[in-house]
């Protein structure tokens, strides 16, 4: 058995001290990835490797200060009215409520996104690069309820405490969107979009990502978030 | 979600890079043995544990045992590389593309034969019989890093000490036959 330990320590070598070139090169290959990683999920949502890039957006999480008054969240008056939701339902979800007029586009066991009707029938000259409502792997422009993902716990930082039905929640305002060539302009009001995390019995977290300028009220998130019901096969991404 | 807390990026380098500095060698010594000695892939993936530990940093710092998330993430950057090279070793050539070399330690036959036997190891079985039997984990961590049972652990351990001794026997013997003394 010595023997064998002594071959081990043979195959691993002897141990050098790391260069500062390796740590730059490291730091640099960690950067990219992360720039490359928020610019995927800006697009096709994060944990599932959907990648359409086209048009990128990413909105990123913040302080927990809304940048517009609470309640009055991403409208000031709701310009959108939930109704009950009577289309097929989901792989891993089921939905009791969407807004009106709207349609769920993308239905994975790991995510669903919920569009406006309009998706539905693109016109002959609609580009789904330039106009990603359209695309139904990219989450910008819509709803997207999702589990987190297996890298993450729960919300990353502080947000607004809420009962979601019988589930504790927490409503974060999103950060204002960044993409490789810059910031993305808020909606109009300051929306930049809104996460509602719902803890789930098991203890990951369902999410209810609203993009920015959709013109859903907190009270209206809430109200969609309490209306998910996760079922056993719905799936974590990863990432 | 999609931006972790703060996102300044000058804390996280600032905290990576000491992570770096003080584990960067110890991992790289790791992912040897975990690569039976491949030095070239070893260094591949101990930039791609890196990689995803800067990406994922937030819930590295989170982690309750940090040590084992490193190891889970060396492990499954182990598993992607096997992945990824039986892609392309599936894929028909006219000429064969170049495999990376191992390193020669200079070892004798015993020692050429524990490597060869350790690399021909299913890449879950070479991290259970490393982390457990050169790195003295407990069943239980060996089984975190491997995100398997603890029971798997025993037995994959087992498996691969047994073809690793009867690997060093058989270089023994020929040794011993072929005039030699050891």
């Amino acid at each position: 058995m010595n023997d064998l330990r002594d071959h081990f320590e043979e195959i691993a070598g002897p141990m050098h001290a790391v260069d500062s070139k390796q740590v730059e090169a490291d730091l640099t290959r960690g950067r990219r990835a992360l720039r490359r990683r928020r610019a995927v999920q800006a697009v096709a949502g994060s944990a599932f490797g959907v990648a359409a890039l086209a048009a990128a957006f990413a909105v990123a999480t913040s302080g927990g200060t809304p940048a517009v008054p609470a309640d009055k969240g991403t409208a000031s008056v709701a310009s959108v009215q939930l109704v009950a939701y009577k289309g097929e339902q989901p792989k891993g979800f089921t939905v009791d409520k969407v807004p009106d007029g709207w349609f769920v586009q993308a239905s994975e066991q790991g995510y669903l996104t919920v569009a406006p009707d309009k998706a539905k029938n693109p016109g002959p000259d609609v580009n789904p690069s330039t106009d990603p409502v359209y695309d139904k792997d990219s989450f910008a422009d819509k709803i997207v309820i999702m589990l987190e993902s297996k890298d993450q716990s729960g919300p990353s930082r502080a947000g607004k405490t809420v009962k979601v039905g019988d589930k504790e929640g927490v409503l974060l305002k999103s950060l204002q969107g960044v993409t490789p060539d810059g910031l993305v302009p808020p909606a109009p009001g300051g929306d930049t979009g809104s996460e509602l995390w719902i803890k789930q019995p098991s203890g990951v977290y369902l999410i209810v990502q609203v993009w920015q300028g959709l013109g859903l009220t907190e009270a209206q998130i809430v109200e969609l978030g309490a209306g998910v019901h996760v079922h056993k096969d719905a799936v974590q991404g990863v990432g | 979600m999609r931006r972790d807390s703060g996102s300044g990026g000058s804390e996280r380098d600032e905290q990576f890079h000491a992570f770096v500095v003080s584990r960067r060698p110890r991992l790289l010594h790791t992912a040897t043995l975990l690569t039976a000695g491949d030095v070239h892939l070893a260094e591949d993936l101990v930039q791609a544990a890196l990689t995803k530990l800067y990406v994922a940093w937030p819930a590295f710092q989170r982690a309750d045992n940090p040590d084992g998330y490193v190891r889970r993430v060396l492990v499954n950057a182990l598993i992607d590389e096997k992945r990824r090279i039986w892609r392309r070793r599936e894929q028909t050539m006219a000429v064969l593309p170049d495999v990376p070399s191992v390193t020669s330690s200079g070892a004798g036959p015993a020692g050429e034969a524990v490597r060869q036997a350790l690399r021909e190891l299913p890449p879950k079985m070479r991290a259970a019989v490393v982390f457990r039997y050169f790195y003295d984990l407990d069943v239980a961590a060996t089984a975190d890093a491997l995100s398997c049972s603890e029971g798997n652990v025993k037995s994959q351990t087992a498996r691969g000490l047994d073809r690793l001794r009867a690997a060093l026997h058989q270089a023994q013997i020929t040794f011993l036959s072929q005039g030699a003394t050891p």
